[in-house]
């Protein structure tokens, strides 16, 4: 019986919308289950009446209408072992078919607690700490610390250290944006440019390596200076490694940048306008993206940014695709930097002359009586640091890493606030991602270029 | 206007375009206050832009570009190495796994200063000691958690007599978490192992330490 | 399938020299022979080669002694070298000392793998009570 009634239903559904077409222009003679015409108000008030009578009979043998019903919007979670959530991301979706509504990142999946445990670390000891935020532009981060410690300190690093920060911090901003845009492919469906640039980046985890003695953690950049000078023959490979590498990005482009399955992934997707970006609090990319020149390595120099030459890119319209050209144009100009750094690296110290901040050199440790005090004290309480607190903030390839530190006189840190570009730039992704559809997310979520190191902290 | 950057060489006008700043004009701007500066208007085509992308859409060419970018990649000689048989670069500074050192005489190196433990930001390491028969002061327990180290090398940096090293091995993953609890014979054995690599690592780098 | 299988000549060439068993068993555990020149033998008998012709980061090759081989079996002496750190080749003239030891795999899954154990005495005795 309940067969018969759903096969009536669908035939009167089915008359129903093909006379609707006909009314319109011609008003012939209605026929039973038909819609009256759209100018026939009496017909509309006997049909309304008959279907209200129809609602609540529900063994009417002429029943055509299905009752309208409110439907909820499809809640689903993405992550947190989304292959494509970069890490560990656990993003509510709420869902109106396949265009997101609302997007709700969910974070502290991976936090450790590195503020606090900071407070129980001496200054040496916190610097680890920050290789393990951002996990992909690892001297940045220290540099970030480093220049901390150092303003609290009050101390000016020799010129040497300064030119190798740089240096390994625009190694390392390549390092980043090699990460950032091509995963960003890879999560588009363009798998390969991912495996190109990867053996780019196995080279210059190899220079970490070779300067460090870590190939990501590093833990080089010191506060003082950077911990051992750079090995004979490093530069000369950095060298021969910056001539080869804008071919690399020339590659990449060719695939993606003009390609119309990137295009139409990335061009007009995630439109961040200049007043959203700045109301949200993004930095870097994010914010130069949508047209807002904004360099905190131009804006206010540290270490030798102002002895270098560099353009900064910013993009026009605020959308992905102006994003990811901005990342590969920073590529580029920071194998322009690292030429300068190569050209002007010049001789010296590269720790700061102060035995009650640097450790001394080791012959000198082994022969002087004094040295090896000031080893033992550095290396078990510390240096001291004076009263006071810093904001300082660098131009991290992701956007404005900040530490805010606080120092009470002794030999660890009061309080350490970390101001990640991430975690701002995450939530964000709600304001970005509305009205897109699913799969939209994934492309946004490798713009936002985001790592949860630092954003879970 | 100097400095500009310049990077439609490969793009159609249908991309939007980068605006160059330099030094003083992101300095000058920054200072103003923005409210909606972003360009949502298309560039104007001229006829040949229009023929031009018409022409790209129509016969594939920056497909076609990219599929021939990547076959060439098909000629090239792959950067893969064939581990175990061939291996990667190391540099004498490589963090790998612990030693303990010895003197030549084969007296070991450590006088239990402590030093490696109170810089160690992970507490990975445990020293107790006790005075030796022949009154020198020696560990007893030298304990290092692998699975707690983050292999920073502070540990080396601290010690004043090179006994505690972070060696050039790293193929010593272990199948099950005790294995990683070294204790002072593990570590000890070690040093014996690899001082003859230890030693040349440290010669290498002498001149920077 | 790689472009970088060696072409033809090159593995006749290799066959006359070093016997077509080697390079079979090369080809079918590694899909790759180099026709590198041998630079020296370790005292575990892995054979180590070299051949300047292959791209950089590629022209050391060891051959493994062991049926089972595995990258923790290069002995210290050679790990040197092998990882490019020096060009030098070990100089096996150097005499030990007397208590340096032998070098070991990774004994790891096996019986001869490394257990922890404490080396101090136990700082509280416990009370075994009277049988």
């Amino acid at each position: 019986m309940a067969f018969v009634q759903q096969l009536r239903q669908r035939a009167g559904m089915a008359m129903r919308a093909a006379t609707r077409g006909f009314h319109a222009c011609r008003p012939v003679q209605r026929a039973a289950n038909a819609l009256p015409a759209d100018d026939d108000l009496d017909g509309w008030e006997e049909y309304l009446t008959q279907r209200k009578h129809k609602e609540f009979d529900i063994q009417h043998p002429t029943r055509d209408y299905v009752p309208e019903q409110e439907v909820s919007n499809l809640t689903v979670n993405f992550g947190p072992q989304h292959p494509a959530a970069h890490g560990v991301l656990r993003l509510v979706l709420e869902l109106d078919g396949e265009i997101v509504r609302h997007a709700d990142p969910h974070v502290g999946l991976l936090h450790r607690g590195t503020e606090k445990l900071i407070e129980y670390k001496n200054y040496l000891q916190a610097l680890p700490y920050f290789d393990r935020l951002d996990y992909v532009s690892m001297m940045c981060n220290e540099q970030a610390y480093s220049l901390a410690v150092e303003k609290l300190l009050n101390i000016e690093v020799p010129e040497r250290a300064k030119y190798i920060r740089v240096l390994f911090g625009e190694l390392t901003r390549i390092l980043n944006h090699i990460m950032g845009v091509t995963t960003h492919a890879l999560d588009v469906g363009a798998l390969t440019p991912f495996l190109w640039l990867f053996e780019e980046r196995e080279k210059m985890m190899e220079f970490y390596e070779r300067v460090s003695g870590a190939r990501m953690h590093a833990a080089y950049v010191r506060p003082g200076g950077v911990s051992l000078d750079m090995p004979i023959g490093l530069m000369e490979d950095i060298y021969q490694w910056a001539q080869a590498f804008p071919a690399r990005i020339d590659e990449v482009e060719e695939l993606l940048t003009g390609n119309r399955i990137w295009k139409q992934r990335l061009v007009d997707v995630g439109v961040v306008t200049a007043k959203d970006a700045l109301d949200w609090g993004f930095s870097g990319v994010m914010l130069r993206g949508s047209g807002i020149p904004w360099d905190l390595r131009k804006s206010q120099p540290y270490d030798a940014y102002d002895k270098v030459e560099f353009d900064v890119p910013v993009g026009s319209r605020g959308d992905s695709y102006d994003r990811y050209l901005i990342r590969c144009e920073e590529m580029r100009q920071s194998v322009r930097i690292i030429n300068q750094c190569l050209n002007d690296m010049p001789d010296g110290e590269v720790r700061v002359d102060d035995a009650k901040v640097a450790p001394p050199r080791r012959a000198e440790m082994k022969e002087s009586m004094e040295a090896l005090i000031h080893h033992f004290k550095l290396y078990t309480e510390g240096y001291q640091v004076p009263p006071g607190s810093t904001y300082t903030a660098i131009e991290a390839p992701k956007g404005e890493f900040g530490v805010y530190l606080v120092s009470d006189g002794t030999s660890k840190p009061y309080r350490c606030k970390i101001k990640a570009p991430g975690f701002a730039h995450l939530a964000g992704l709600d304001m970005m991602a509305k009205g897109h559809m699913l799969a939209d997310v994934v492309a946004l979520i490798g713009t936002l270029d985001i790592v949860f190191g630092e954003v879970d902290r | 206007m100097s400095g500009l950057i310049r990077l439609a060489t490969r793009r159609t006008a249908v991309v939007p375009r980068l605006a160059g700043v330099t030094a003083q004009r992101a300095a000058m701007s920054v200072e103003k206050k923005y409210v909606d500066n972003v360009d949502y208007r298309y560039e104007e085509k001229s006829f040949e832009d229009v023929m031009e992308s018409a022409s790209k859409t129509l016969f594939l060419t920056e497909v076609l570009r990219g599929m021939g970018m990547t076959l060439s990649y098909y000629f090239r000689k792959p950067a893969t190495i064939y581990y175990p048989f061939e291996k990667g670069p190391l540099s004498p500074r490589f963090r790998g796994e612990h030693a303990l050192r010895r003197y030549p005489s084969g007296e070991e190196r450590c006088i239990a200063c402590k030093l490696c433990e109170a810089i160690c930001p992970a507490q990975a390491i445990t020293i107790e000691t006790v005075p030796r028969e022949d009154g020198s002061r020696r560990t007893t327990r030298y304990d290092i958690d692998m699975t707690k180290c983050i292999f920073c090398g502070f540990c080396q940096e601290a010690c004043p007599v090179d006994a505690i090293v972070e060696g050039p091995n790293f193929e010593y993953s272990t199948e099950t978490h005790q294995e990683l609890l070294y204790n002072k014979d593990k570590l000890l054995a070690n040093g014996d192992k690899w001082e003859v690599e230890i030693q040349k690592n440290i010669e290498a780098e002498h001149l920077y330490r | 399938m790689s472009v970088n299988v060696n072409n033809f000549s090159t593995v006749m060439k290799l066959i006359q020299r070093v016997g077509w068993k080697q390079v079979a068993r090369d080809l079918m555990r590694e899909g790759k022979v180099m026709p590198g020149t041998l630079v020296g033998v370790d005292k575990l008998g892995n054979r180590y080669y070299e051949d300047r012709t292959q791209m950089f980061g590629q022209h050391r090759r060891v051959d493994y002694a062991s049926s089972q081989p595995d990258g923790s079996q290069i002995p210290g002496e050679w790990h040197r070298w092998m990882h490019y750190m020096t060009d030098d080749l070990p100089n096996s003239e150097e005499p030990l000392k007397k208590w340096q030891a032998m070098h070991t795999e990774n004994y790891t899954g096996t019986t001869k793998q490394y257990v922890p154990y404490s080396t101090t005495k136990p700082k509280i005795e416990a009370w075994k009570p009277q049988q």
